[in-house]
């Protein structure tokens, strides 16, 4: 039976580097997952994947095992992202402005606060997908964080409150502005399509 | 339930999470009747799409190794000194042995098997008869050795894990 990556954590503290080796293989397909949707550059992808490995070893001897270690890994990683766009801040970013958020977030859950304008018709269509994938990449870093840790990683509010370092009501704002920025994003691409078509 | 739990439950499901059989023909009874909710459905089915077919890079085949190859010498893991052992321990008896004798003191009425002779539990029973025995030496006494003896044990337990380590 494989090992489990608490066995690999320990094994690894113990001085033994093919067993973090296991947890890079194990994890290395989640990693450039996540780290592919939160950094526009894909030749920055590996780099960032990388270093957050190298940094995960280094942290090891703190990781307690309250938590997943992918959980865990995961946090280093976004870190690590955030990291590197502070780095890359001087380029500009066409990222969609956003409102200041507010603190309070009682009473939005999800998709399902009633104040949400519900979707057009437009929004049913199968090929919506594609104008999705388009209006994702031009989403705020947060945003593309939680959509993609809830919809692609299946993380519950609680972990991905854990691994962004935020209130659990935050990550619900975030999730529900997400879906109506891409709505909004969606709205407008359409509406552009039809005014130059 | 209303529109709104089974646009959690769309979402919920669109995102992968598994729903209950029962959840899962309310919802799709629902969105039978529903063309609002059905198209939050819809556009909920397509967003989970979107971020999972969202072009990602993937990792080189030698991707562990050239990590491993940059990695710093292994990771030391700090030991506890035996200082630190003898501190945590004397401090755990004291705050254990406080703890015994302000409970056999004042015997909160919230602790009901301190409270009354009927209500005395097994534990409460063991001390009491192990007090008995002991002729002059008192509860709180008895307590705070008692105790002592256990944060050795774990003392000892702990010292033996870390020289496996």
């Amino acid at each position: 039976m494989a090992a489990g990556d608490s066995e690999l954590v320990r094994q690894t503290l113990k001085g033994d580097k093919r067993a973090f080796g296991v947890l890079i293989q194990r994890h290395q397909d989640a990693v450039f997952a996540l780290v592919s949707r939160l950094i526009r550059n894909p030749g920055d992808v590996q780099d960032v994947a990388q270093d957050a490995f190298i940094r995960a070893y280094r942290a090891l001897p703190t990781f307690r095992g309250d938590a997943q270690f992918g959980t865990w890994l995961y946090r280093i990683v976004w870190n690590t992202c955030l990291d590197r766009r502070e780095q890359h801040a001087r380029v500009q970013e066409r990222e969609v402005q956003i409102a200041p958020e507010e603190e309070d977030c009682n009473g939005i859950d999800g998709f399902a606060d009633e104040e949400t304008p519900l979707p057009d018709a437009a929004f049913e269509a199968d090929d919506v997908r594609q104008g999705l994938e388009a209006c994702l990449s031009r989403l705020p870093v947060h945003y593309r964080a939680v959509l993609t840790l809830y919809y692609f990683e299946q993380k519950s509010y609680e972990e991905i409150a854990m691994v962004l370092d935020q209130p659990m009501n935050t990550i619900k704002v975030h999730l529900f502005r997400a879906k109506s920025h891409l709505k909004k994003a969606l709205l407008a691409e359409r509406s552009s399509e039809e005014w130059t078509a | 339930m209303t529109c709104t739990d089974f646009r959690l439950l769309a979402e919920r499901r669109a995102a992968g999470f598994p729903l209950k059989a029962r959840q899962e023909k309310a919802l799709e009874r629902h969105l039978a009747e529903c063309s609002t909710c059905a198209a939050v459905a819809r556009f909920e089915h397509n967003l989970a799409a979107a971020v999972r077919e969202f072009p990602a890079v993937t990792p080189p085949a030698d991707f562990a190794d050239m990590v491993l190859a940059q990695l710093p010498d292994p990771v030391a893991v700090p030991e506890p000194s035996l200082r630190e052992y003898w501190w945590n321990l004397t401090l755990g008896v004291l705050a254990a042995g406080a703890a015994s004798w302000a409970l056999w003191q004042k015997a909160p009425s919230w602790i009901p098997w301190l409270t009354g002779e009927k209500e005395r539990t097994q534990i409460a029973d063991i001390l009491f008869n192990a007090y008995m025995s002991m002729g002059e030496v008192s509860l709180p006494t008895m307590s705070v050795v008692f105790l002592a003896l256990i944060g050795l044990t774990a003392w000892g337990a702990s010292a033996l894990v870390a020289g496996e380590r």
